[in-house]
């Protein structure tokens, strides 16, 4: 797969948008996008956020990947450049999982990180 | 980092008498007024979920009466700052900082994110402490202040209470009380294993402090709970809180090394005429340690 994505910005795998896709579908939604973002909180100080949302708010960057629509708020893109979002289903599988370089630890579980 | 080596005498049966002997010639009722206190505001929809999602404590409206602390912890489940607070309703919860410290405002204002929350410098409050040998105010009459703790001893009741403007309490004066200065008051904690939480205070966790009390165990994910909840499921506290006396004044969070070769770390300490006592953490293991020898130096 050739991508135009910047480097420092947020990648989402095939099987990953697949699967929002797949959500969104459930829930009935025509237009939607994907919103990523960080907050306070986890064991590890920042935890990841993960929503179907209906389009963008005011001070989010939009990345358009595979069909899908991506926002992420401009006060969370620091924590999130280079990122990768991957899914990984079947029994063992983690759901999504995001691959950060900006985190320096992340906890047990993966869902928050420290930077 | 050298560790000093200093005379440091964890109390001996014939000192622990001579602290009994301290609080036998103390008239309770007793109080201290400390005026020096900020207090703030968090503001917002998500401020409940925000304090939630970072300090030990669950925080929700159970009763907006009622108040608490929760404690801020690191990644490492290391004491950041403790907290007393009240939720007033679903979008305001006042608190104030055990340590004071603005440092503590600037770590909370950097955890805001992409939510709705806002942290105010709200009016500057008084606290007030009470020991008392019985109970002499209900918890009702709490209710109207900014904030309270009521710690039930064991041979007494200590009341913290922070107020704005004048204290009052129906059915109770404080005329008929001795006030007590601000080192009496300490020496009194000190007794009762109690210490006002001093950023100076590097790499200690709640547990190891007798922080229990302010710890959910079921509410899930907070900044620290994975090394807090570890520590405490597997029993791997390794420390414990001691009286100590010593002849030299000490640092707080300074480690020390005593000439029985057991070494702890400073966290409080206050001047008793010519000496000086205060809490140290040692290790448990140490304990068992602590020679005759070592309690008659």
């Amino acid at each position: 797969m050739t991508s135009k994505i910047p480097l420092n910005t947020i990648k989402i795998s095939e099987k990953a948008c697949e699967k929002v896709k797949e959500f969104a579908a459930n829930e009935s939604r025509d237009k939607y996008g994907l919103k990523v973002a960080v907050r306070a909180g986890g064991c590890s100080g920042l935890e990841y956020i993960l929503e179907i949302v209906d389009g963008p708010d005011e001070n989010d960057k939009i990345i358009s990947q595979n069909g899908l629509e991506v926002y992420i708020p401009k006060k969370a893109y620091i924590f999130l450049a280079g990122t990768f979002l991957d899914y990984s289903d079947g029994l063992n599988g983690k759901g999504f999982e995001f691959i950060n370089p900006n985190a320096k630890s992340s906890c047990g579980c993966g869902d928050s990180f420290s930077v | 980092m050298l560790n000093h080596l200093v005379v440091v005498v964890i109390l001996s049966q014939f000192n622990m008498y001579k602290q009994e002997n301290f609080l036998k010639n103390l008239n309770f009722p007793l109080f201290n007024i400390n005026q020096k206190n900020n207090s703030y505001k968090l503001t917002g929809s998500d401020s409940i979920s925000f304090l939630d999602r970072i300090s030990t404590n669950k925080i929700e409206i159970f009763d907006q009466k009622t108040s608490s602390k929760t404690i801020l912890t690191d990644n490492k489940g290391s004491i950041i700052d403790i907290l007393n607070y009240k939720v007033l309703d679903n979008n305001n919860i006042i608190f104030n900082l055990e340590s004071n410290n603005p440092q503590t405002i600037d770590y909370l204002k950097k955890l805001i994110i992409v939510e709705d929350v806002e942290i105010f410098e709200d009016n500057p409050i008084k606290k007030i402490t009470i020991y008392s040998r019985k109970e002499i105010i209900a918890e009702k009459n709490l209710f109207s202040f900014c904030f309270y703790n009521i710690d039930k001893l064991e041979d007494m009741i200590r009341y913290e209470i922070y107020f704005k403007g004048n204290f009052n309490i129906t059915n109770l004066s404080l005329e008929e009380f001795e006030k007590i200065s601000e080192t009496t008051k300490k020496r009194i904690d000190i007794q009762n294993n109690l210490f006002e939480f001093d950023t100076k205070l590097k790499k200690i966790n709640p547990l190891e402090t007798g922080l229990i009390d302010y710890i959910s165990f079921n509410k899930g994910c907070y900044v620290g709970q994975e090394v807090i909840a570890r520590l405490h499921n597997y029993k791997k506290i390794s420390r414990e809180i001691i009286k100590f006396q010593s002849s030299e004044n000490m640092i707080i969070n300074a480690p020390f090394k005593s000439q029985d070769n057991i070494s702890g770390k400073i966290l409080s300490i206050t001047k008793d005429k010519t000496e000086f006592v205060g809490l140290c953490l040692i290790k448990k293991k140490d304990v068992g340690k602590i020679s005759s020898d070592f309690l008659l130096i």
